[in-house]
């Protein structure tokens, strides 16, 4: 996360009327907190994540933290207060806590392996979620579509490695994946689906949704993903590289991912 | 012998009537703070209340709360007031006229509802106090009743038979 992470205080002081959580995820622990109470709590519009968790202070809850769920589909209505120091059991102030109910793993590695000049751009998940100081007439917990836009990638046209791209593709309904070899020689191009692992990092499940292929010069793939063909997953994995028989001399190669909550 | 003249003549005493019980509780009470009521339509009936300028000037302004704080929102030392509250935040915030209205939630004080202003009429030598678990917004309009406390004493003046003066 962010550090200092947004301070929940400030904003009422500034004169919002929410309090956004914005920031990229850094590790799969990072828990945000506010000291503010709420009227609603919803995904942000820039969120990658789609399952949040929250606590806050409830006497009738066990160990007085009361937990809840909330994700594009389903935000959270009704007014949690914030009981700053009444939080008898720890001594501590009450807060409430947020944190990504998504897997996150910043240590994963695809299993074909990187090779020497290989890269991994890994694009860190978006953390966003409002919450409400005053009663709103309703929320749009629905996050917008992304479109993750790359020039070229960088490859190594010496040791043959392979370069990644991950993208966070939680809840998503649908990608749409196009890959153009602009320049005069052939490059491989394979998409996967990942599924981190809960406990094991580094490594994930990871299915085959475009199988490696070579791309020739001047031609262009388009991948479709949607959640009815090919599953839910955590991030989509676009590699770039040099298959036997690629050649690379020069030119672009742009990679556009487009995700959505639609099918 | 020749009568003295009428000038030289001895007064009768005057005819005084004896105290009822009434009177003389009235007479024995401790001298109320607010003047006698004048019967005379033309006299003004209590001096005015006593203010500088900034006294009768309505005070607008944002409270901040402050957490596990009880803070004085308005010191009716001097006159009374008109004091509307407004919560722009989600609370809680307990607003009172106990000196311990904490915790927030225990009902010692009034809890304020987002965005319903509340209006409260403190008398003179009453205090308002603001307490919250965290910081909140509350938008404070305070407006002299300069005349209330007079105005009320005349009533009770008038009510309870106190003196008077003609």
């Amino acid at each position: 996360m962010t550090y200092p992470q947004p301070d929940s205080n400030l904003a009422l002081i500034e004169g919002f009327n929410f309090f956004r959580l914005n920031s990229e995820l850094v590790s799969p622990g990072d828990i945000f907190e506010s000291t503010q109470s709420s009227y609603a709590i919803c995904v942000g519009p820039d969120s990658d994540i789609a399952n949040y968790g929250c606590a806050y202070f409830d006497t009738q809850a066990p160990d007085n933290v009361q937990l809840l769920t909330f994700s594009p589909q389903r935000g959270f209505s009704g007014l949690i207060p914030a009981l700053a120091g009444q939080y008898a059991p720890s001594g501590r102030p009450g807060k409430t806590l947020f944190w990504s109910n998504d897997l996150f793993d910043p240590a994963y590695v695809p299993s074909a392996g990187i090779g020497a000049g290989g890269s991994i751009e890994r694009v860190q998940p978006i953390f966003d979620v409002i919450q409400y100081f005053t009663e709103e007439p309703s929320i749009t917990p629905q996050r917008t579509d992304k479109v993750f836009f790359y020039q070229q990638i960088p490859i190594d046209i010496v040791s043959a490695g392979t370069s990644y791209v991950i993208i966070p593709f939680y809840g998503r309904k649908s990608a749409s994946i196009r890959f153009a070899n602009v320049g005069n020689g052939s490059l491989a191009f394979g998409v996967l689906g990942v599924n981190y692992y809960a406990v094991t990092l580094g490594k994930a499940v990871e299915t085959v949704i475009h199988a490696s292929a070579l791309v020739a010069a001047n031609a262009q793939v388009f991948v479709p993903v949607t959640f009815a063909a090919n599953g839910a997953f955590d991030a989509i994995v676009c590699s770039v590289g040099l298959l036997t028989g690629g050649t690379y001399t020069a030119g672009d190669f742009p990679l556009t991912i487009t995700v959505s909550d639609q099918e | 012998m020749k009568a003295p003249p009428p000038s030289l003549r001895r007064m009768p005493p005057p005819h005084v009537s004896p105290m009822t019980q009434r009177q003389a509780q009235i007479l024995k009470a401790p001298p109320n703070k607010i003047d006698p009521v004048q019967m005379d339509r033309n006299v003004a009936q209590a001096h005015a209340p006593r203010t500088t300028q900034g006294d009768l000037r309505t005070d607008a302004f944002t409270y901040f709360t402050k957490a596990d704080i009880t803070d004085r929102l308005y010191n009716g030392d001097r006159l009374w007031a008109r004091v509307l509250l407004t919560l722009e935040s989600a609370g809680p915030v307990a607003v009172g006229t106990r000196a311990t209205i904490t915790p927030v939630l225990s009902g010692q004080g009034q809890l304020l509802t987002t965005g319903q202003t509340r209006e409260f009429i403190i008398g003179k030598g009453t205090v308002l106090y603001i307490a919250s678990t965290t910081v909140n917004r509350v938008s404070v309009t305070i407006e002299p009743i300069a005349w209330a406390e007079q105005i009320t004493g005349l009533i009770t003046a008038l009510l309870t038979g106190a003196p008077v003066s003609k």
